[in-house]
């Protein structure tokens, strides 16, 4: 009883020592105090509080709520002046438990007006350096005449209702406000001019192909949407200024396409009357098609698409399309247009994979875009929750890259003459993964992008990553004579650039995408990567996977925000990740982890002066002792060469004792090592990370340990690893396999070795 | 006024999406022992291929596939026009070494010797500005443990130096 208490007392005044060390390493009583920056503090002060609209579990919570906003639109396309009439009836079904005494609706296209502010929103000046095309369009010529044109705004009973814009916002005022649980109907009825996407690269409009004088329409938000009304934003009227993308209510929608009588049609929803639009050949076509599971039917082959070309029919039909449960609407159309699909199962259930495009994309369209909608249909479903819908189309259009449900525009595009390179090869099959792959995130899984660029990009970017990979195991042809397939974004060293550069032009992933210096690795690669770093270094696949399922599966048709994800990661997986959330979506910091120094210390028989010092502190002898075992580094000035050599046992006569005493118990678990090192790894860097070590041994053999995150919580600065080990270590290096963005490798390893820089490397190959 | 503005068109109604985001990086390393300043600047493949072609060369592709011969030279040419050091006013020349493909990118190695050249001397970065009105290049100096880093962008891509950067007891 005695001794215990004893022990316990000697152990408390060596923490005790330890901390008051500690401390006298500061200007103990001048120093100003602190609130809590820990970096594991959790996120409380961030995130909303809980509410019965959204759990802290980071479900949606019992009364969690969204607006249903159906359409039923006659749409025409006057190709002739490349102009688009609309008129929509929309439904606004009220399931909000307040009352609205008016309704915001979204006009994306005023910030095509001459006027628009957003074509004042920067402020850096004269450009010493222009494209002539460029030039020409800044200086020489007249605006874009673009914008909406509201003819008129009406009740369903045909009272025009008052309405006011506020440049991409419209508030249209109800007659009486629209009660919880009530639907309101009304219509607008509006036209606007067609822009060249092309020239001035935008997400909607035409392509011109001289040579045919013909043109290819992709064409979204084109009509009047309604904003989203919820718990969190109330009315998000934010307005659009070209980079914050979009924020949308669920609905379903009818549509009915007018357009000229050459054209091919591909549009969200399905086709509703087949029949009415298509030849008897190419119907017949389109019903095999269903069913046709290895490879794709073509519908409108090159040549038939070359013959439309040379003519313009002056008739018109009208494709209708009825989508059930989606969040927008867009179509293409051409009378330009190659049509194939064929179905995949997922789920039980058929699914078609659909590739429009001009004669311009072949060959390469026809060899790959329906193979990339069906390998991301399969890794996402996979990751995720089964497709949904009963379609994904892959349009072609020049430098584009834009979704929209069920349908989205892809560039690639070979030579004249057919011939392409690797980078348009794998740049086209990877911009259609990400665009087919966006309905996931955002079409069904629908964040807001107005306020959060990376819930969907971040998030699409990553699961496009898994995508890439797979494809490239699935076709081992279209990566011949690679390892594996190139992916642009995803591996955590491509991401090193650009969290080491100047912190003047970084921003927090956790920024509105209209306010950050580097939209692509802000909003794409740091989220996708740290996405990557999470499943594959700080949780493992199986319980990523089954956390991000969760999440996906949680939000799939409903609104989910940053802390929603956040939550349901840790939910699902009894992970503690607010550190991580805190360091790599709230900060700018980086990834730097080095090994600084590596002692060896041995058993020794006698305390060294600095033990007993500590020993008169307390008004100790070494006789009051209990058996304890001292220990010593070779520069201590009472280091003995003799405590080098034999065993630790023969040091120490407590030690000694204590080995015989439980040898004769016959514990085999006491096993007698060498060789002790005491390591000491430093962090530059201001995210904290698992240090990951590889340890090598004299014998050739290697060690991987993985230390927790943890163990950096009350020191951000080093940390201090005891090994015990019957070999001897040559070599340390830290983040072997450069799996957690480590910006700078020269600490890396220990003994520290002068490697050839890649530049000497390279210089000294060339001098050869 | 209203035409001024238009010239904003670019980067206002970019298809918010994958490739649009166009980003080069180049590390600029004084090596004092060698007096010399080892210039590496990474490119995408895609963007650069871009650039050629739209300069005329229709049929260029950044592949190691084809012959290399070509290609180098117009690789050489466009890195000489497009990045220049200058010492008062005078462009200083730097060798190019030559360049390896890996995966997506480009990555061209030049060095420039210091030993007849006495700072300020400036570094202008104008990479596929021609091409991409929306291209921003980092660039990034390092002297041992020391580092600072520029971003350029069609309105502003000359930067000095600091004289600091090769003083060698720093």
């Amino acid at each position: 009883m005695k001794i215990i208490e004893f022990k316990l007392l000697f152990f408390s005044f060596l923490f005790l020592q330890f901390s008051l060390s500690v401390q006298a390493q500061s200007d103990s009583l001048s120093t100003a105090g602190h609130s809590n920056n820990n970096k594991f503090k959790q996120l409380k002060d961030e995130l909303a509080t809980p509410n019965s609209y959204r759990t802290a579990s980071g479900a949606p919570g019992r009364d969690y709520y969204q607006q249903k906003v159906d359409y039923v639109m006659d749409i025409e396309l006057d190709d002739e002046n490349q102009k688009i009439y609309g008129e929509e009836e929309i439904t606004y079904t009220n399931n909000s438990p307040d009352d609205l005494s008016y309704l915001w609706v979204q006009l994306d296209q005023n910030i095509r007006k001459k006027d628009a502010p957003a074509l004042e929103k920067n402020g850096e000046g004269a450009e010493p350096i222009l494209r002539v095309e460029t030039f020409v369009n800044t200086f020489f010529k007249e605006p874009f005449d673009g914008g909406f044109n509201i003819n008129w705004v009406k009740d369903a009973n045909g009272t025009p209702l008052k309405h006011t814009i506020n440049m991409t916002m419209m508030r249209v005022d109800l007659p009486q406000p629209l009660k919880s649980g009530d639907q309101f109907k009304f219509s607008i009825k509006w036209w606007y001019n067609v822009n060249n996407h092309v020239e001035n690269r935008a997400r909607s409009g035409y392509e011109y192909f001289p040579k045919d004088g013909n043109r290819a329409y992709v064409i979204a938000q084109f009509f009047p949407r309604l904003a989203v009304y919820n718990d969190v934003e109330g009315w998000q009227n934010h307005q659009f200024w070209g980079n914050g993308e979009f924020a949308l209510n669920f609905g379903d929608y009818t549509v009915r396409l007018t357009v000229p009588a050459d054209h091919v049609v591909e549009a969200t929803g399905q086709l509703q009357n087949p029949k009415d639009v298509l030849s008897r050949e190419e119907f017949k076509r389109y019903r095999q098609a269903q069913t046709s599971f290895d490879k794709p039917v073509i519908i409108v082959s090159e040549e038939e698409a070359i013959e439309r070309e040379k003519s313009v029919s002056k008739k018109k039909k009208t494709w209708e399309f009825k989508a059930k449960n989606v969040r927008d609407f867009g179509f293409a159309s051409s009378r330009k247009f190659i049509w194939e699909m064929m179905a995949v199962k997922l789920g039980g259930k058929n699914v078609m994979a659909v590739s429009l495009y001009p004669k311009e994309g072949n060959p390469l369209w026809e060899e790959y875009s329906t193979k990339a909608v069906v390998q991301t249909l399969k890794t996402y479903s996979h990751h995720t929750f089964d497709y949904p819908y009963p379609k994904a189309v892959s349009v072609h259009a020049k430098n584009q890259g834009m979704e929209y449900p069920m349908i989205c525009w892809n560039y690639g595009r070979p030579d004249e003459d057919g011939s392409y390179s690797n980078s348009v090869k794998f740049g086209m099959i990877s911009v259609i993964i990400h665009e087919i792959g966006h309905n996931f995130f955002p079409m069904i899984v629908n964040s807001d992008e107005r306020q959060w660029g990376w819930m969907d990009e971040g998030l699409d970017t990553f699961m496009q990553y898994l995508a890439e990979q797979e494809f490239g195991k699935t076709h081992p042809s279209a990566i011949e004579g690679l390892e594996k397939y190139p992916s642009r974004r995803g591996e955590p060293k491509k991401i090193v650039n650009y969290m080491s550069g100047d912190q003047s032009f970084i921003a927090p992933i956790m920024s509105n995408p209209e306010n950050v210096y580097q939209l692509g690795p802000n909003a794409y690669g740091k989220p996708a990567t740290a996405l990557n770093i999470l499943r594959e270094t700080v949780m493992g696949r199986d319980l990523f996977d089954h956390a991000f399922k969760t999440y996906s599966q949680r939000w799939m048709f409903k609104h989910p925000t940053p802390a929603d994800f956040f939550r349901t990661m840790e939910d699902a997986s009894a992970v503690d990740l607010d550190w991580f959330w805190r360091g790599w979506f709230y900060t700018t910091d980086f990834v730097d982890i080095g090994v600084k120094e590596v002692k060896q210390f041995f058993v020794s028989n006698e305390p060294g002066k600095e033990v007993l010092e500590m020993l008169k502190n307390y008004g100790m002898t070494q006789a009051d002792l209990p058996p304890v075992v001292f220990t010593m580094v070779e520069d201590n000035e009472d280091f003995k060469l003799e405590y080098k050599s034999g065993s630790p046992v023969d040091h120490s006569q407590d030690l000694k004792s204590y080995i015989e005493e439980n040898a004769s118990e016959k514990d085999s678990s006491i096993k007698i090592p060498k060789n002790f090192y005491e390591i000491t790894f430093e962090k530059p860097g201001g995210l904290v990370m698992p240090l990951i070590v590889d340890f090598s041994y004299a014998d050739g053999s290697k060690e991987r340990v993985r230390y927790p995150v943890q163990a950096w919580r009350k020191n951000d600065h080093q940390m201090k690893k005891v090994i015990a080990t019957d070999k001897e270590i040559i070599g340390i290096e830290v983040d072997p396999d450069q799996e957690t963005a480590d910006v700078d490798l020269s600490n890396n390893s220990w003994p520290k070795t002068e490697e050839m820089s890649e530049f000497d490397q390279f210089k000294a190959k060339m001098k050869n | 006024m209203t035409k001024l503005v238009l010239g904003f068109f670019y980067c206002l109604f970019l298809a918010v999406s994958l490739h649009n985001f166009y980003v080069s990086t180049t590390s600029v390393r004084f090596v004092p022992g060698e007096k010399s300043l080892q210039i590496t600047t990474q490119v995408f493949l895609d963007d650069f291929e871009g650039v050629l072609r739209q300069n005329g060369n229709d049929k260029t592709q950044l592949t190691p596939e084809v012959a290399q011969e070509e290609i180098d030279s117009l690789i050489e040419d466009y890195f000489r026009k497009n990045i220049t050091f200058k010492v008062h006013g005078e462009i200083v020349d730097f060798d190019f070494l030559g360049k390896v493909y890996k995966s997506d990118v480009l990555i061209a190695y030049m060095e420039l010797q210091l030993d007849t050249i006495a700072p300020p001397l400036s570094i202008e970065n104008t990479i596929f500005f021609d091409y991409l009105p929306d291209q921003k290049n980092i660039i990034h100096l390092k002297l041992a443990s020391k580092r600072k880093s520029f971003l350029a962008v069609s309105s502003k891509s000359v930067f000095e130096i600091p004289n600091d950067f090769f003083n060698m007891n720093n």
